[in-house]
């Protein structure tokens, strides 16, 4: 039997005992692989409650940065945009022209829209609601175009709660 | 497969290997199936690492997350669990396969290595069963500890040392886990040792005599010693399927267990305790342990090692064999036959 | 390629192969089949933070929403939680009303694993049992039976032996039941109200006569008391700022005396009985004022178990002023009540007399069918004589002897003496009745008895006669004489407290020899005379007398 070459029954005992060991291991390791990249499946995704509908001024853009959004008002309709920049992931701030982000200097306009600056997008925007005379918003789900919703004239009963 | 591949593999055992080495009664495989529950015990641990805070309010909680929450987390915790059990047994029945055959003979130094690492062993244990920081953990460490009070001079200090203070707390804890994961270094280093002086003392022992054929150990060998280790690793796997790792409720200071015992491998000495506390905590212990560091040393009988219960060696084994179902008898009493208040109760 | 080699160690190794590979398929497959969903859903993770603690949950997970699962035919859907009014639940979380195990996401473990059921998840009307926890402990919408658990609470008056964080000065007996509700869980807290003796079984709670569902309100009370309030900071609780709120025992439209109504406000009708008002758990105090003189009374008030060694009754605080109005509230009043022999009308037959006072006073220690297991005797310091089946006893018991105790009582037990009650018209009825419908034969009909005299020969050394209580009597009567060895609960009625002072200073020598010669029938005390030498008896005599601290012969 030559050593550099093998007879074809020896080639495919060898390479099914080493299939077989191979994707044993393979598959625990899988197994760990799977348990180590677990952190990465929790999301604390909810609505939070941001502020009660009478605290918020008439239209205009309020910074919420403990949420990491700020509401936008115009004309009895209402949205919340995003205050993480695009690039790294920086808070902005909230600026005259818009959104001013103090990492790398991005500059974004009123409605998010990329001015200047490395950041690559606008910034998105939050799925927002309005229940028992509070504003939600929902820290998950991220959209690239407003989603604006009507202010209700009045909430039956529940303005007088804050 | 690559030349520096070979290399290594011929370096961790001679080229050749005796065929009495390698018959199954010569060894049982015991000491391949202990490096195997170490090696598994090194690779979950670390996966348990990666989500468990060793702090007494959320202890608990993440053990529970680890089970219940992380796919195959519950199975990583049970491997974990069972390997541990698994290396105290295998480390004892190893222990004892090399003392009824008599292998320590001329092996006197690796002997003492073999028990510092079943007594590393044991106490890596003892700090891994307080982690869960539930009721039988909790009150299974506080009696442990107690138990290592009992001891003269150095017993309250020992009880010390492994509470962290006069008090069972979050000391406790954080010192369980620093030294249950900071003993791996140890261990592997003397595992290393103990199995480069396996090789250094020309691989197993054997009667002298022996003229066999020789074998080479590759494959030979490397085969055996493989499929021992995938036994281990298939029997682990299997028995992870059907027993869980245990978890009570949360450890109450308030609340002691009636009975609260000692983790299992220490319920012995806890049932000898409870006769006496002199002789069953300090004078049987410390007999016990003198007899196996010193065997080597006092056993002066003529035949060579790796015979199975040599008969100028009987009365050793007698004495040996005697020591080990005292102790299984005394654990078994102690784990099955003690109920409320210690009583004796019927198991069955 | 080593084919010299033993050829079993290829099979086993392609073996052990093969078998690892299926045993790991076969594993990952019932991993993957018990939970088939976690691995691509999004685990719900949610943080919340009272009282300073960071509370994580995965609650939510199963229960999107605060929903809870129905599995209706197969087919789940979810309810949704209802409107809890001003709480956010986005900030409560779910644990910190439910309890429960909020890292946990499996069916058992999350919900609270069985045990001392600390953690056991509350639903429905179990809730109420969470509000106190928050809320100021005081009449709350929808937590209305835990607020009646807070009414019973005061009014069977668990808070004179157990200690609850702003409930006042006071109750120090019992355990503290400040931070109950960390520990155990709603059944438990139940369990353990209405059978006390069960774990421990020496305990000395009384089993308050409450239905299981005033035992749970208690419950919902106590299971609000937890380790860390959120109710007030630690601070507050500290410098005992959180009180607990008053509450008036003393029944509404009526005009009572300021003397009954500190029966009332002192909690003793809680477990006494005063007339029609029976707290079913201690003697009547209609008559005491009668049967127990003021000194007693007093000296009772001041430390009850001196009187009676043994009597659970905890120490009542009274003030000088309160006392005296107590107590001469219940001599007045005995004093009011007419001479219990003359009440009975003459058209009511002989039998029926003596009846009629066995059940008003007789009845509720020795049982109305005499086997002295009365509604009170579990918690009197010492066993009510048996009079059913222990004819034996009564048959060495001289007639002078019944009268006396009648009478006079039975010092260091909870027997008073009725002779200025019931004239000896009426007493004599009632032992005809006791030998009559209890004891069985004719009251006559005497054991005869050798006379029992100290022996001229020297007694043992202390020593030995030590070492013989030690043998004899510490497995029942334990290694003080306190009648609480390692046996006695094994025994009813109870092994004999020895330390006793006041029972055994009514007793002669021979009484006493007489008990430890012959032994009492009904009793677990067994007869030393075939056993112990007449020397050694009246050794023990004297060992008696040392411990109970009476004269020593």
């Amino acid at each position: 039997m030559n050593e550099k070459k093998m007879s074809r029954r020896a080639w495919l005992r060898r390479s099914l005992l080493f299939g077989a060991l191979g994707s044993t291991f393979l598959l625990l390791g899988a197994v760990l692989l799977d348990v180590w990249r677990a952190a990465g499946r929790f999301s604390s995704a909810r609505w939070t409650g941001v502020i009660a509908l009478v605290d918020l001024p008439a239209d205009g853009t309020f910074p919420f940065p403990q949420q990491g959004v700020a509401l936008l008002r115009k004309s009895g309709r209402l949205a919340a945009i995003s205050l993480e920049c695009t690039h790294l992931g920086c808070l902005v701030n909230t600026v005259d022209q818009g959104f001013f982000c103090p990492c790398h200097g991005s500059e974004f306009g009123p409605m998010g829209e990329v001015y200047s600056g490395p950041a690559p997008r606008s910034l998105p925007w939050h799925a927002v609601r309005i229940s028992q005379g509070r504003i939600w918003i929902h820290s998950g789900k991220k959209q690239p175009a407003p989603l604006w919703i009507r202010i209700p004239v009045t909430e039956p009963g529940r303005e007088d709660r804050t | 497969m690559s030349r520096a591949q070979r290399n290594f593999l011929d370096h961790l055992h001679s080229v050749s290997v005796s065929r009495h080495a390698l018959r199954p009664t010569t060894t049982w495989g015991l000491g391949i199936a202990c490096l195997s529950c170490l090696a598994i015990l090194f690779i979950t641990g670390f996966t348990l690492f990666l989500y468990y805070v060793p702090d007494q309010e959320v202890a608990y909680e993440r053990i529970l997350h680890i089970q219940t929450t992380l796919h195959f987390g519950g199975l990583i915790r049970n491997l974990h669990f069972l390997a541990a059990n698994a290396l105290v047994i295998l480390a004892v029945l190893h222990l004892s396969r090399v003392f009824f055959t008599g292998s320590y003979k001329g092996r006197i130094l690796n002997w003492q290595y073999g028990l510092l690492l079943l007594a590393l062993i044991l106490y890596a244990n003892f700090t891994g069963y307080l982690l869960p920081w539930d009721q039988i953990s909790y009150w299974a460490i506080k009696v442990g500890a107690s138990l290592a009070g009992y001891f003269p001079l150095i017993g309250p200090e020992i009880k010390t040392f492994l509470l962290g203070g006069e008090q069972i707390g979050s000391e406790t804890l954080l010192r369980s886990f620093a030294l249950h994961a900071g003993l791996i270094p140890l261990l592997l280093f003397l595992t290393g040792l103990h199995l480069w002086r396996v090789r250094k003392d020309g691989g197993l022992a054997a009667p002298e005599g022996l003229k066999e054929a020789k074998l080479p150990a590759d494959p030979w060998l490397f085969r055996a010693e493989a499929a021992v280790a995938l036994l281990t690793l298939s029997v682990m796997l299997l028995l992870s399927c059907y027993f869980d790792a245990p978890i009570y409720e949360r450890a109450d200071p308030f609340h002691p267990p009636n009975p609260a015992k000692a983790p299992w491998y220490f319920i012995g000495f806890q049932e000898l305790v409870s006769y006496s506390a002199l002789i069953g905590g300090v004078v049987i212990p410390v007999v016990c342990g003198l007899f196996l560091v010193l065997c080597p040393w006092l056993d002066r009988s003529k035949s060579c090692g790796g015979i199975w219960f040599s008969r100028d060696r009987l009365k050793w084994s007698l004495t040996f064999g005697i020591m080990l179902l005292a102790q299984l008898l005394l654990i078994a009493i102690g784990l099955w036959c003690r109920g409320k208040n210690w009583q004796w109760i019927n198991p069955f | 390629m080593g084919c010299s080699g033993p050829v079993w160690v290829n099979r086993f190794f392609y073996l052990m192969v093969a078998a690892c590979l299926a045993i790991t398929l076969y594993v990952l497959a019932v991993v993957w089949r018990e939970n088939p969903d976690h691995s691509t859903r999004v685990i719900a993770d949610i943080v919340v933070n009272l009282n300073g603690k960071k509370v994580r949950e995965h609650c939510t997970f199963c229960h999107p929403g605060g929903a809870l699962a129905i599995s209706v035919s197969g087919e789940t859907t979810r309810s949704l939680h209802p409107d809890i009014g001003p709480h956010l639940p986005e900030k409560l979380g779910c644990t910190a009303c439910h309890l429960g195990e909020g890292m946990a996401l499996d069916r058992k473990i999350s919900h609270g694993l069985p045990g001392l059921g600390a953690r056991k998840v509350l639903r429905g009307r179990d809730l109420q049992a969470s509000c106190f926890q928050c809320h100021k402990t005081a009449p709350l919408m929808g937590a209305e039976k835990a607020w009646q658990g807070y009414r019973l609470f005061i009014g069977k008056a668990c808070n004179t032996c157990h200690y609850v964080g702003g409930a006042g000065r006071g109750g120090r007996y019992g355990p503290d039941l400040s931070r109950i509700g960390s520990f155990l869980g709603l059944e438990q807290i139940q369990e353990a109200i209405r059978d006390p003796k069960k774990d421990p079984q020496n305990s000395i709670m009384p089993r308050f006569p409450l239905s299981k569902g005033q035992a749970r309100k208690i419950a919902f009370f106590l299971k609000s008391r937890i380790e860390n309030p959120y109710y007030a900071t630690p601070m507050q609780v500290q410098a005992g700022l959180i009180r607990l709120p008053e509450v008036s025992l003393v029944p509404k439209g009526r005009k009572l005396v300021e003397g009954e109504a500190l029966l009332y406000r002192k909690q003793c009708l809680s477990c006494h009985k005063f007339r029609e008002q029976d707290g079913r758990i201690a003697p009547d105090l209609s008559f005491i004022g009668q049967i127990r003189d003021p000194v007693y009374l007093h000296d009772f008030l001041e430390n009850p178990s001196k009187l009676i060694p043994g009597a659970i009754m905890p120490h009542i605080f009274l003030t000088d002023d309160e006392e005296h109005k107590l107590v001469s509230f219940l001599a007045q009043q005995a004093v009011a009540q007419p001479t219990i022999g003359g009440e009975a009308r003459e058209s009511v037959p002989e039998v029926q007399r003596g009846k009629q006072l066995y059940m008003r006073f007789c009845q509720s220690c020795h049982a109305a069918d005499g086997d002295g297991r009365g509604v009170l005797q579990p918690n009197l310091a010492n066993f009510p004589r048996a009079f059913t089946g222990n004819a034996d006893y009564f048959k060495r018991l001289s007639p002078e002897q019944m009268r006396r105790s009648i009478d006079q009582g039975i010092p260091g037990t909870s027997m008073p003496g009725y002779g200025k009650l019931v004239d000896p018209v009426a007493r004599d009825r009632v032992i005809a009745l006791i030998y009559q419908a209890f004891i069985g034969g004719a009251e006559s009909d005497k054991a005869a008895l050798d006379e029992l005299v100290l022996p001229d020969s020297p007694l043992p050394a202390a020593a030995r006669i030590d070492d013989l209580f030690n043998a004899r009597c510490r497995r029942c009567h334990g290694i003080a004489g306190t009648g609480v060895g390692p046996e006695a609960l094994r025994h009813k009625p109870m092994p004999r407290n020895l330390t006793n002072k006041r029972y055994f200073g009514r007793l002669s020598d021979q009484e006493i020899a007489r008990i430890l010669f012959d032994g009492v029938p009904g009793t677990a005390m067994p007869a030393f005379r075939d056993q112990l030498t007449s020397q050694e008896i009246w050794g023990l005599v004297g060992k008696i007398r040392t411990l109970s601290r009476t004269s020593i012969p």
